[in-house]
């Protein structure tokens, strides 16, 4: 880890109107939890994975996942940071990390703060849906970052991901829930959670493993790919 | 300082290519390197040795130069051939760029941070044991010290370039690179960045600059490597260049006492192949240099006309750039 | 090429004295001026609309521009194809034409979120808009050529898989509904499509010009979109009947299918108001109003 890129990515990702961008999605996530107060256990459980896990969670981590490497990619900047004795191991990381922990703060607490409002305390489910979002917080943001190092239209295939692949055929092709992040979280969720209202559709070991496979494989092919960087043009 | 520098200063050879590896002097070797994109060939088999001292690389737009520094900075794997820096390949070698210093042409900056605050960075990613003094070094050195301190974004192109180099020199390298460094810049500007250039090259190090604009070539340096169509047309001081172009006359402007007696005297020596009288100045197109240099005085003063001056007027590199470029 | 044989006296490189040497001469290598007819301002409005109309399509910039609008274009008609078929089977339609951008709305997000980086982010960033704007092309009419090529763009879109749809319904033999019912209610969603890709394309322009940079630009959009989207269905189940009625204002295609449903008077499943339809309409128009008058004077304000 590398302080002084941790130090420029959380600048560039907090400079001027960006930030704005980031304040009403917890704000979303807070309100409606704020609306919610008097709802069964079902409706928060509902609530909580439909808005939180599967909405806001995801998108929060593909802007800000594809921010952290995608911006500089961008504007040429990337160079700077690559024309240096540094590791791209050392890079990546650093950057993930930024997007780890800004993916915590807007996606992760606004989900237990929403949670402990609707449930009236530190429920069991506040926390199952927490623990979900904080394993969301490291692996969507590892995926999109990676995504990120391999081409430039990271954000429309995040996009296509989470909307299409996540989103549609995730409800029609229950197959599909077995390459799902989503369903990971539920499953982390409901691990953590002693709520019957949790239910996971993927098993708990098939979560974990997955879950290590996928991290594993955004973190190394993504460093990968920085140690190949191209100058003239990117993949796709 | 990082203090692995060489103790004695070298002298730029006169042509590189001809290679003794100067003590201390790091080379940047490119052998039978080529890189293409499907069908189009950036690069087409060079092979080059760029030592120390100060060398342009010169090419029309398109003819590979950006390619060629990339190659060397690590940016981009050779199709074939090697690409070495101080004999080790560049291509997925993090540790070439302790000694590596690269100005890339793409103006992108991080606009939010000030001027010092993105040298000191570039000083701390190189792990410097001083940063903070490393980087204030490397401001005066560009003359930024006065506007260090507000953010790049205030910067016009002229700063934002000698910010560049800056950050680019911070960790003291032995091989700097600059992809069209004068690009934007007022003329004073590109006097004191060439003046610039010309201390740290006489200090050992190996510096290699792109350009396609002559001017600012002709006057920084004598050694250029010609790149045309991703084939180097030439290498080495670009007047022996011009000698060695033999299938062209070489021309001189003449002025003396009597200038069509000069003339009808010097058409009548065969290394001369044309003259031409034209309001009072000579022009003069000699077929054999050398033996031309020894025919003129000698018959100047046979004759006794008095030479007021003898100027080969195509030996710019603008006249040896053309030639090669239409090859 | 060039033989350099004689080099007038008087030009750089040659010390040269005055008076001896012949005078400078500027060649005339047939630089003219243009005094002919030009073609002005209509035309140059109608040049951006459909330059900007072929970018939204991907069409003129390489195969990659391309992938992402007709791969959405290709996820809007699959489904289409999918329920007029079965349809057909079924004898009934799976999916009113009326309700086919509600129900196709994520792909027509992904389009309208990527298509409007295509649009506005290039100019603004490489600020080239000064060169815009010192032709006859005024500003607003730059804000006016985007918008109709972004509205366009949406429109073909989502009249796609209506045609579709129509075409597969129309060849079908056995079938209870005639030509003419089919046809009234393909053209329905015809209107109904013109009437999203206005509202849309603004929105998500919009956006897209105060976002400027690609990735929160995209980002925008679609949180705009899907995260509103969730939060009406919350509201809706969380409220009781009157208002959940309006649950669908918060969000733009429950928006737009809700005041579509109450100018025509007719409601849908997937469009259901209540009584509250004029509410629904008077939105759209304030958000339509107000999108539009931002992004003119964010135009007005740029590169000054």
């Amino acid at each position: 880890m590398n302080g002084t890129i941790i130090s420029i990515t959380l600048r560039g990702l907090l400079g001027r109107r960006r930030a704005l961008l980031l304040i009403p999605l917890p704000l979303v996530v807070i309100g409606v939890g704020l609306l919610a107060r008097d709802s069964t256990q079902a409706e928060a459980v509902d609530i909580l994975n439909g808005l939180g896990l599967s909405t806001v969670l995801p998108l929060t981590a593909l802007i800000l996942g594809t921010a952290v490497l995608g911006s500089e990619m961008e504007d040429g900047n990337l160079v700077h940071l690559l024309a240096k004795p540094i590791s791209r191991a050392e890079i990546l990381l650093s950057k993930l990390l930024v997007a780890v922990v800004a993916t915590v703060f807007v996606g992760a607490v606004p989900i237990l703060i929403a949670g402990i409002l609707m449930t009236g305390s530190y429920s069991s489910i506040a926390q199952g849906f927490f623990v979900g979002a904080l394993a969301g917080s490291v692996l969507y943001p590892a995926i999109f970052v990676a995504l990120s190092a391999v081409t430039k239209r990271a954000v429309v295939f995040g996009l296509v991901y989470l909307l299409l692949w996540e989103g549609v055929l995730g409800t029609w092709l229950r197959g599909t829930r077995m390459l799902s992040v989503r369903h990971y979280l539920l499953q982390f969720a409901d691990a953590s959670s002693t709520s019957p209202f949790i239910n996971a559709d993927v098993s708990f070991a098939t979560s974990v493993i997955m879950s290590a496979i996928l991290l594993g494989l955004a973190v190394w092919f993504g460093t990968d790919r920085l140690r190949s960087y191209n100058m003239a043009h990117e993949a796709i | 300082m990082t203090g692995d520098r060489a103790e004695n200063l070298q002298q730029s050879p006169a042509v590189p290519g001809v290679q003794t590896a100067a003590r201390g002097g790091t080379l940047v070797e490119l052998q039978n390197a080529s890189k293409w994109y499907g069908n189009v060939v950036a690069v087409n088999d060079i092979t080059m040795t760029i030592g120390p001292g100060l060398t342009g690389l010169l090419g029309p737009n398109g003819a590979g130069k950006s390619t060629l520094l990339h190659l060397m900075a690590g940016f981009l794997a050779p199709s074939r051939g090697e690409v070495l820096l101080g004999g080790t390949p560049t291509w997925r070698h993090i540790d070439v760029y302790r000694r590596l210093g690269l100005v890339p042409e793409r103006d992108a900056l991080y606009d939010f941070l000030t001027g010092e605050e993105f040298v000191y960075a570039s000083a701390k990613l190189h792990k410097l044991r001083d940063p903070r003094a490393a980087a204030r070094r490397a401001i005066e050195l560009v003359d930024m010290a006065e506007p260090a301190d507000r953010r790049i974004q205030t910067y016009s192109k002229g700063m934002r370039q000698r910010i560049k180099v800056a950050a680019a020199f911070v960790h003291d390298p032995q091989v700097l690179l600059l992809d069209e460094p004068f690009n934007g810049m007022d003329p004073r500007q590109r006097l004191h960045m060439m003046d610039l250039l010309h201390r740290l090259a006489a200090e050992g190090r190996t510096i290699l600059f792109s350009s396609h604009i002559l001017a600012e070539v002709e006057r920084l340096s004598g050694i250029v490597q010609v790149i045309v169509s991703g084939r180097l047309a030439a290498s080495g001081d670009y007047r022996h260049i011009r000698r060695l172009m033999t299938n062209r006359p070489h021309v001189f402007q003449l002025r003396s006492s009597d200038n069509r007696r000069l003339a009808a005297v010097l058409i009548g020596d065969p290394s001369v192949a044309g003259v031409e009288l034209d309001d009072g100045a000579l022009t003069v197109r000699a077929a054999d240099f050398g033996e031309f240099t020894h025919v003129l005085p000698r018959l100047a003063k046979t004759h006794e006309i008095r030479l007021r001056e003898v100027l080969n007027t195509d030996e710019s590199l603008d006249s040896v750039f053309s030639y090669l470029v239409a090859q | 090429m060039a033989e350099q044989v004689t080099q007038p006296a008087g030009t750089a490189g040659t010390a040269g004295t005055a008076g001896a040497q012949p005078a400078g001469v500027i060649h005339d290598i047939g630089y003219r001026g243009y005094d002919g007819p030009r073609l002005g301002r209509a035309y140059a409005i109608q040049s951006l609309f459909t330059q900007s109309l072929r970018g939204a399509w991907g069409i003129g910039r390489g195969a990659k521009a391309k992938l992402v609008p007709f791969g959405m274009l290709a996820l809007v008609l699959l489904p289409a194809l999918v329920w007029s078929a079965v349809g057909n089977q079924l004898n009934r339609r799976l999916v009113e034409y009326v309700d086919f951008p509600i129900t196709l709305q994520m792909p027509i997000i992904i389009f309208l979120a990527a298509q409007s980086v295509e649009l506005l982010s290039r100019d603004l960033r490489f600020t080239v808009l000064p060169l815009y704007f010192s032709r006859p092309l005024r500003r607003d009419d730059y804000v006016w050529a985007k918008l109709a090529a972004m509205t366009a763009a949406l429109a073909m879109l989502m009249i796609a898989p209506i045609v579709l749809a129509y075409l597969v319904a129309a060849f079908d033999g056995n079938n209870d509904t005639t030509v003419w019912d089919e046809t009234t209610a393909a053209f329905g969603g015809v209107l109904a499509s013109l009437l999203y890709a206005v509202v849309l394309a603004a929105l998500a322009l919009v956006i897209a010009a105060f976002a400027a940079k690609r990735v929160y630009t995209i980002g925008a959009i679609v949180a705009l979109f899907v995260i509103s989207s969730v939060v009406s269905g919350i509201v809706e189940g969380l409220s009781e009947n009157e208002t959940s009625e309006l649950a669908g204002l918060l969000t733009p295609f429950r928006l737009l299918g809700g005041t579509f449903a109450w100018l025509r008077g007719q409601q849908t499943e997937l469009s259901n108001t209540g009584g509250s339809g004029w509410l629904y309409g008077l939105t759209t128009a304030a958000l339509l109003t107000l999108c539009v008058g931002l992004l003119l004077a964010r135009y007005r304000r740029v590169g000054r």
